[in-house]
């Protein structure tokens, strides 16, 4: 619990103060990133490899055109350009050829990278509990894996190219020396001009690069906000106040954009004029060693050329600086994320159930969601295999918390008391042979992007056609299904938006049949659909049950006044439990509630044409 | 080519000056970058010549032309940071000037308009495609010419002074704009192809999240992660192959410069073995080539940012240039306070050309009056709502509010009387009394709080830390469904509105939250026209008179006694609940 709240403050810290500088350098986001680098060693040394053969080859340009000049020209050895000239196209051909190579194997190892660490990011969100997704936001999860997974691709450029960087920077600085030490200490007069610049330019240059991109998520969270409720905008004739809020946002964006723009602009022309400066000085001093014949023609130009390169190498290392920051926020929120304790996994000892029978049987059960009041108290009840059981009690009595228990979408511990299903304890039966035996119809009816086919075959793609047919025939919905355009390979949009609700509720129900379970669940789960759906569902419903273990939670009355066993619960306990008539006599709350359902509650009942 | 001309007229219009001031800054600099091989190449012929005199170098003369290098260096600088951020400053503007237009234009469009274009799409033409209108102010409008600019001078100084030469090095151009122009139109498509991945890796993964219960109780964790990892896999897949294609044109460029320069250089120490050319000319050569190279590599970046910036303007343009169906008169009737009065004469409308929501609708509520719209989903009874503050516009038949016809009423004025409380209440992410007093935005605290306590929300506002103040999750999370109806109608309440619109306003919310709704609303209702639409038959104690709507028609209308009496359509509907539960006596009561 301790690190989903450090999740949520840090990514609401990033949400308040953009924060997306971090440090540069952050030992443990490397330590646990490191093993993903290391499995694609080969691969990263090969990179390195190219990358220093691409610098070497790029910093001997410059002395090629120095040895033309100043060998053959000066000895007027016109057989020995051509060697020159073969030259040049080798050096081009090793450039072209190390450069191709060093950025696709960066680019494949990164890629395998991302993959490595998306899918272990993806597969450790599935062990997370429910507790965790009732905490966070999905906003701020899907930013982990689509923001900073994807930031992290620039971890590997970074690296890479400022490793280039420094190492032409190096070669530059060889290559001068050998050349003129003292052309070359002139070459470098102004480096620590510039470096000192930016020292004092880059913390400016992040700050106002941070309150720009403030601003403009200014700009566009108040655009969203005013396009998702622009009917309520118009109908409350806001448009002229909000049109004065969103230019003054779009004015100070505007502004501190601008304000940005005037800083990040600096470096540029400084990197201009020292690097004039030191052309200037090596053409100066150069000029008067060329007559006191210390250096040659050919010399002087190689420097120039160096000169052109060696500024820009020292920029581009406070830029990657900067991005190394970016991503190393990025990656700490990773791993942060990666971090976060699974729930617990089945254990070796646990046992295949074979066949559900459904007796289920709840000891003593008390629950409490981590910093939340109690819920269920002391719960003691027993289902038989075949019954049909109402629980009926009003919103947060602990109804739905009780079946997450049963379906384990939370797990209890011994101090919480014992859920027995036919006979073993819960949590001592495997996940996967408990849940395939059990399906749960929801109230809201979720379904995946995709065709209906696959909804209904969720998670058992095997699953015949006949066993898929079969199921939506049972309750009524093959019909609808089959009027479609295109069937049951009808495409379902986002939350299958393209259908109504009732279609949609009926998909579902039609999922969970498909399964076969042993187990039934209804969670309310024909409350929002209209009474033509419902209809459908409810005269199916009878065949259904015959031969399963059902739990119903349900505020028709209809529904419940059938099933086996009723159980009342009230503020996390078992008020009352019997069937109909019994608890009708009982004269309590169950009768209580059944006048008030008869009353007052008929709007489930909905207007049928 | 009209999109482009119409965004550079936006950006030149009021902007003359720093437009004309960018292209002085970015000329200057460009002479500078030019000026520096020559004065280069001039030193070195001034020490080749002296050599060649067997003299030592004029220090004056050498002096004199260094620091000329020098100081076209930091006329350069000064350029090119003007350049540089007063091209942002024009491109801002643009910005600034586009989302301006966008918002207000947008948010004035009917709700037709509104139906086609969700707010993600519109959210996306605001940010993405503005974006690309900045980076075409500075990657095209101003580059532009300064690019071509360079590309023209340098070519002339080339040839000119060595044709052979120049013709050499100015060959190698074509063929590396036509490549690099290729690659980015090439990487272009795989980036679109990219997007469209990653929106559906973004849709898996949030299914998943939003879906996890289902997700856990099926078990289908491995399910999910094969779906998951083949996407990503393919993602991956294009990446690799974006870097391939865009790698593969990099090298050939720098093989290209490179064999380019080998050759000027090679057949220059040959022309000066000759005597036909001096070691200072080869060196401007040498950097001239390097100057060239710019505007020449820049020919692909212009070709994609053209295409980005053509589709871009093309979306935009589209919202802007769409009209609003829904139009005030020139001088249109400014509607004070009404008595009410609803009028449908012969009312047709449809969502789309093809179907038809409404057929032929007429029906007269009278000032006061509260009455029950009643009908299944799709039979048409929430288009009504819709259409009298005219959010749609109708195309045959009449609506008047106090016998006057609602399109020669000024549109502020119209909604300015009319109350509607949604089934998905809105609220914004301000404090809750901002909420309330989200159209009365003069209203003082004790008129919010009035009006929150006629909306049995009062006490619960109260108990919150930060009471009035609280502000309102961006997601409303921090409030239950039934809290925010509340909020909703002290709202409306505060407003005081002479006619009222419940579409649907409690079908979200549990039994006792309606409950308490339906009293709310109750005083609510009294004194001004109130249309309750529902599909729920306990909303409508409060109502005079129903009307029950079908397929688009109104199929019935009277009092509840009146149409339990003439065994129609209602009869049946009351019926069947009575069926599902047979002491509805409560109900029962209240109706008659």
């Amino acid at each position: 619990m301790r690190s989903f709240q450090k999740i949520q403050r840090n990514t609401s810290e990033k949400n308040n103060s953009d924060e997306i500088f971090g440090k540069a350098y952050d030992k443990n986001v490397l330590k646990k990133l490191w093993p993903y680098i290391s499995r694609y060693k080969l691969l990263v040394s090969l990179s390195i490899i190219a990358m220093l053969v691409y610098t070497f080859a790029q910093v001997s340009l410059p002395l090629i055109i120095k040895y033309a000049i100043d060998v053959y020209v000066q000895t007027k050895d016109k057989q020995g350009l051509q060697t020159i000239f073969l030259l040049f196209v080798f050096v081009g051909v090793i450039i072209a050829i190390s450069n191709y190579t060093q950025q696709y194997l960066v680019a494949r190892a990164g890629q395998k990278i991302l993959y490595d660490l998306r899918s272990d990011t993806f597969k450790h969100l599935q062990k997370l509990s429910m507790h965790f997704y009732n905490s966070t936001e999905t906003g701020r999860i899907m930013s982990r894996i689509m923001g900073d997974v994807f930031q992290l691709q620039e971890f590997l450029n970074i690296v890479i190219s400022a490793a280039t960087d420094i190492f032409v920077l190096l070669g530059i600085i060889i290559a001068m020396t050998i050349m003129s030490p003292k052309l070359a200490l002139l070459a470098m007069v102004a480096t620590p001009i510039l470096i000192f610049a930016l020292i004092i330019w880059q913390p400016i240059a992040i700050k106002t690069y941070i309150s720009a991109r403030k601003a403009v998520s200014g700009v566009n969270s108040d655009l969203n906000q005013n396009l998702t409720g622009i009917r309520a905008v118009q109908s409350m004739n806001r448009q002229q106040i909000n049109i004065n809020v969103f230019n003054k946002l779009n004015l100070a964006n505007q502004s501190s954009n601008n304000k940005s723009a005037a800083i990040s602009s600096v470096m540029g022309p400084i990197i201009e004029i020292l690097s004039a400066l030191s052309a200037g000085l090596i053409l100066f001093f150069g000029s008067q060693m060329i007559t006191s014949e210390t250096i040659e023609i050919g010399t002087l130009v190689a420097m120039i050329l160096y000169i052109e390169r060696f500024y820009g190498p020292i920029r581009n290392i406070t830029q990657h600086y900067t991005m190394l920051q970016r991503s190393m926020a990025s990656g700490a929120r990773i791993v942060e994320l990666l971090e976060t304790p699974i729930e617990k996994q089945d254990s070796r000892t646990n046992k295949e159930l074979p066949s559900l029978k459904g007796n289920i049987e709840i000891k003593n059960l008390n629950y409490s969601y981590p910093n939340s009041h109690q819920i269920l108290k002391n719960i003691n009840l027993s289902i038989e295999s075949g019954q049909t059981v109402a629980l009926v009690g009003e919103t947060g009595s602990g109804k739905s918390t009780l079946i997450s228990l049963i379906t384990r979408l939370y797990e209890i511990e011994k101090k919480d008391g014992e859920i027995l299903i036919d006979g073993l304890p819960i949590n001592q039966i495997t996940k996967k042979s408990l849940l395939d035996q059990i399906s749960i119809v929801l109230q809201d009816p979720f379904l995946f992007s995709g065709t209906i086919r696959e909804n209904i075959k969720y998670n058992r793609q095997e699953m015949s056609d006949e066993q898929m047919i079969n199921a939506t025939k049972s309750i009524n919905a093959n019909q609808f299904i089959s009027e479609l355009e295109n069937g049951y390979d009808t495409m379902l949009h986002e939350k299958g938006e393209n259908l109504s609700i009732g279609q949609r509720q009926l998909i579902s129900f039609a999922r969970a049949i498909a399964h076969n379970p042993r187990l039934l669940i209804l969670d309310e789960a024909t409350a929002s659909i209209d009474s033509k759906f419902e209809n459908l569902i409810q005269s199916a419903l009878e065949t259904l049950l015959k031969g399963r273990t059902a739990i119903v939670i349900a505020h028709r009355l209809s529904t419940i006044r059938n099933s086996d066993k009723i159980i009342v619960l009230k503020n996390g306990e078992v008020a009352e439990q019997g069937n109909h008539n019994q608890l009708i006599k009982l004269n309590g709350i169950y009768s209580n509630l059944s006048k008030i359902h008869s009353g007052r509650h008929s709007n489930s009942q909905n207007i049928n044409t | 080519m009209q999109t482009l001309s119409r965004i550079i007229k936006l950006t030149v219009s009021g902007n003359k000056t720093l437009l004309i001031s960018t292209y002085i800054a970015t000329f200057i600099s460009g002479i500078a970058l030019l000026l520096q091989p020559y004065l280069i190449g001039l030193v070195i012929d001034q020490v080749v010549e002296s050599l060649n005199r067997g003299e030592s170098v004029h220090v004056n003369q050498i002096l004199q032309s260094t620091s000329l290098i020098f100081i076209t260096g930091l006329i350069r600088g000064i350029a090119v940071y003007c350049q540089s951020y007063l091209s942002e400053k024009l491109a801002q503007k643009l910005a600034y000037t586009m989302r301006n237009k966008f918002y207000d234009h947008v948010q004035h469009m009917d709700f037709k308009f509104h139906d086609e274009f969700h707010t993600g799409n519109l959210m996306s033409r605001a940010i993405t495609d503005v974006e690309a209108m900045r980076m075409f102010v500075i990657g095209a409008m101003i580059r532009g010419p300064y690019f071509i600019l360079l590309f023209s001078v340098v070519s002339i100084i080339l040839l000119y002074n060595d044709l052979l030469l120049g013709i050499i090095a100015m060959s190698f151009m074509p063929v590396i704009g036509i490549m690099s122009s290729y690659t980015r139109l090439k990487l272009s498509s795989i980036w679109k192809i990219v997007q469209e991945q990653l929106a559906h890796l973004s849709v898996i993964l949030q299914e998943n999240l939003t879906g996890m219960k289902v997700v856990k109780s099926f078990n289908a964790q491995q399910h999910e992660v094969k779906k998951f990892d083949l996407e990503s896999f393919y993602i991956s897949k294009s990446m690799i192959r974006a870097t391939k294609i865009q790698t593969r044109n990099s090298s050939a460029l720098e093989f290209l410069y490179i064999l380019s320069t080998g050759l000027v250089v090679v057949i220059g120490a040959y022309k000066i073995i000759e005597g036909d050319l001096t070691a200072g000319q080869l060196a401007q050569f040498v950097f001239y080539l390097g100057v060239l190279a710019i505007p020449v590599r820049w020919i692909g970046m212009l070709v994609n940012n053209i295409a980005r910036t053509v589709s871009a303007g093309t979306r935009l343009f589209d919202v802007l240039d769409k009209k609003s169906e829904v139009q005030e008169l020139k001088s249109p009737i400014i509607l004070k306070k009404p008595q009410g009065e609803i009028t449908f004469k012969n009312v047709t409308f449809g969502y789309t050309e093809t179907k038809q929501a409404i057929k032929n609708i007429s029906f007269k509520i009278e000032p006061g009056e509260t009455v029950a719209f009643l009908g299944s989903p799709g039979s048409g009874k929430s288009t009504i709502a819709q259409l009298i503050p005219r959010f749609y516009e109708i195309k045959e038949g009449q609506i008047q509010i106090d016998g006057l016809d609602i399109k020669s009423l000024s549109l502020k004025s119209l909604r300015n009387n009319i109350g509607i409380v949604r089934q998905s209440p809105t609220l914004f992410p301000v404090s809750i009394s901002e909420n309330i007093a989200y159209q009365d935005i003069d209203s003082n605290q004790s008129e919010i709080e009035k009006a929150a306590k006629i909306a049995q929300i009062h006490n619960y506002i109260k108990t919150l830390p930060n009471a009035y103040q609280t502000i309102v999750n961006e997601d409303g999370s921090n409030l239950s469904g039934g809290q925010k109806q509340r909020i909703m109608i002290a709202r409306t309440i505060l407003h005081n509105p002479a006619i009222l619109l419940l579409d649907d306003s409690t079908s979200s919310v549990d039994a006792t939250t309606e409950e308490n709704i339906i009293n709310a609303m109750k005083k609510v209702m009294e004194n001004r026209t109130s249309i309750i639409i529902t599909h729920r038959l306990n909303t409508i104690k409060n109502a005079d008179r129903l009307i029950i709507f079908h397929e688009g028609e109104i199929a019935e209308e009277g009092t509840h006694n009146k149409l339990i009496k003439s065994n129609g359509l209602y009869k049946e509907i009351y019926n069947l609940q009575m069926i599902a539960d047979e002491k509805n006596k409560d109900i029962i009561e209240s109706l008659q």
